[in-house]
């Protein structure tokens, strides 16, 4: 039985590091790649987190099904075309069960989203605490990290443009000196 | 020096946008509201003290329809319909506004009578119980000694997708510590969940 779920994490992780390996590729490289869910374990998003290359990394947990999560992602999209030039990249971490993986890729195909998304494989403490030790684990929340994977402030709950947008920019003029 | 003050107002004002509530009771605190009486699924208006037990007392709040309150939802209510029997209070709340899809007083009558509940399902009309606690999602567990001190706070277990590959038991452990007239070994633990639907 162990032998057997080694044999499978080693397929998973390998099958998983394709897509995730040709996202980044695809993004550094400036080639649109398809928008899609992508099931990730806590280390590979922690280490997509760490190998962020913009200044401010924003971290949004979410999911199909939670109704404010829905409701607020048309204002990460407008987020993103806004700031992505700005010196902001956006995380999406969804929190649907990895076998649902199309329905996310539906949802993001649906909100025109720019960005794809993980889905994460593991929801427990590990993975609440390699996000923020304060988090309560509750949907959705926002986390901002600095280049170096530092925590520079987070929320739970659904927020405006306007409340994400105030924060980018001072997050951003801390970290640069120069308004966005 | 003035580099460092500038940073210093600039993350008291990304502090100021940051909305976080901290948690009202803490382990080894008393209980709250336990007096506040909800309206119970049979019709009847319940309190925490009208069902506190011998050995302790199990609050949960939940919900009828969050994915996470589905995954944990047949371990939940066997650990409540077995340790109700074993000397705990057992309540379950329900703080989401009841405008919330599915979380009407009929479907939660209709759904605790789906899941063989054998205790009180709840409504916090108001949210303030959750609030006062310091509840933010479903489901969340608080469990309080026979003195009513919060003994543990947090997940049901370890992996609420994949209830065979459970490997760490938190409120059945806590339960059976409680039982024993021990002290809970793992007092705090945390999981994702759906944030509660605050009126």
């Amino acid at each position: 039985m162990r032998v057997r779920n080694f044999i499978f994490q080693i397929c998973f992780r390998r099958a998983l590091l394709v897509p995730i390996l040709l996202f980044t590729y695809g993004c550094r490289c400036g080639i649109p790649t398809p928008i899609t869910g992508i099931p990730a374990s806590t280390e590979i998003i922690q280490s997509s987190i760490l190998n962020s290359t913009e200044p401010l990394t924003l971290v949004h947990v979410w999911a199909t099904w939670c109704r404010p999560c829905r409701e607020e992602f048309p204002e990460l999209i407008k987020i993103h075309n806004e700031y992505a030039s700005k010196g902001l990249a956006i995380i999406l971490i969804s929190a649907d069960n990895p076998n649902d993986f199309g329905i996310v890729e539906t949802f993001l195909l649906e909100q025109n989203s720019p960005v794809s998304s993980f889905i994460a494989t593991e929801l427990d403490q590990p993975f609440i605490e390699m996000l923020s030790p304060t988090w309560s684990g509750a949907l959705p929340s926002s986390f901002f990290f600095g280049s170096n994977g530092k925590l520079l402030t987070e929320w739970e709950g659904k927020k405006s443009y306007e409340q994400y947008a105030e924060t980018i920019e001072v997050l951003l003029k801390e970290i640069t000196g120069d308004t966005p | 020096m003035k580099k460092k003050r500038t940073i210093h107002l600039a993350m008291s004002t990304v502090a100021a946008l940051t909305i976080t509530s901290l948690a009202a009771i803490d382990i080894g605190d008393p209980w709250v509201d336990a007096d506040v009486k909800m309206k119970n699924v049979d019709g009847s208006k319940v309190s925490i003290n009208d069902i506190k037990g011998k050995k302790g007392t199990l609050v949960i709040f939940t919900c009828n329809h969050c994915p996470f309150v589905i995954d944990w939802q047949t371990r939940m209510v066997e650990l409540a319909n077995t340790y109700g029997k074993k000397g705990f209070g057992i309540i379950f709340i329900n703080s989401n506004d009841s405008a919330t899809q599915g979380d009407s007083y009929e479907e939660m009558q209709q759904f605790a009578k789906e899941n063989g509940y054998q205790f009180p399902y709840v409504v916090d009309e108001t949210s303030q119980v959750a609030q006062n606690f310091g509840a933010k999602k479903t489901p969340d567990v608080f469990l309080f000694d026979a003195t009513g001190e919060l003994a543990y706070h947090g997940a049901v277990d370890d992996n609420g997708r994949n209830p065979e590959r459970v490997q760490k038991t938190y409120l059945k452990d806590a339960l059976e510590a409680l039982l024993a007239g021990k002290q809970v070994a793992v007092q705090e633990t945390k999981a994702v969940g759906c944030s509660i639907k605050f009126r």
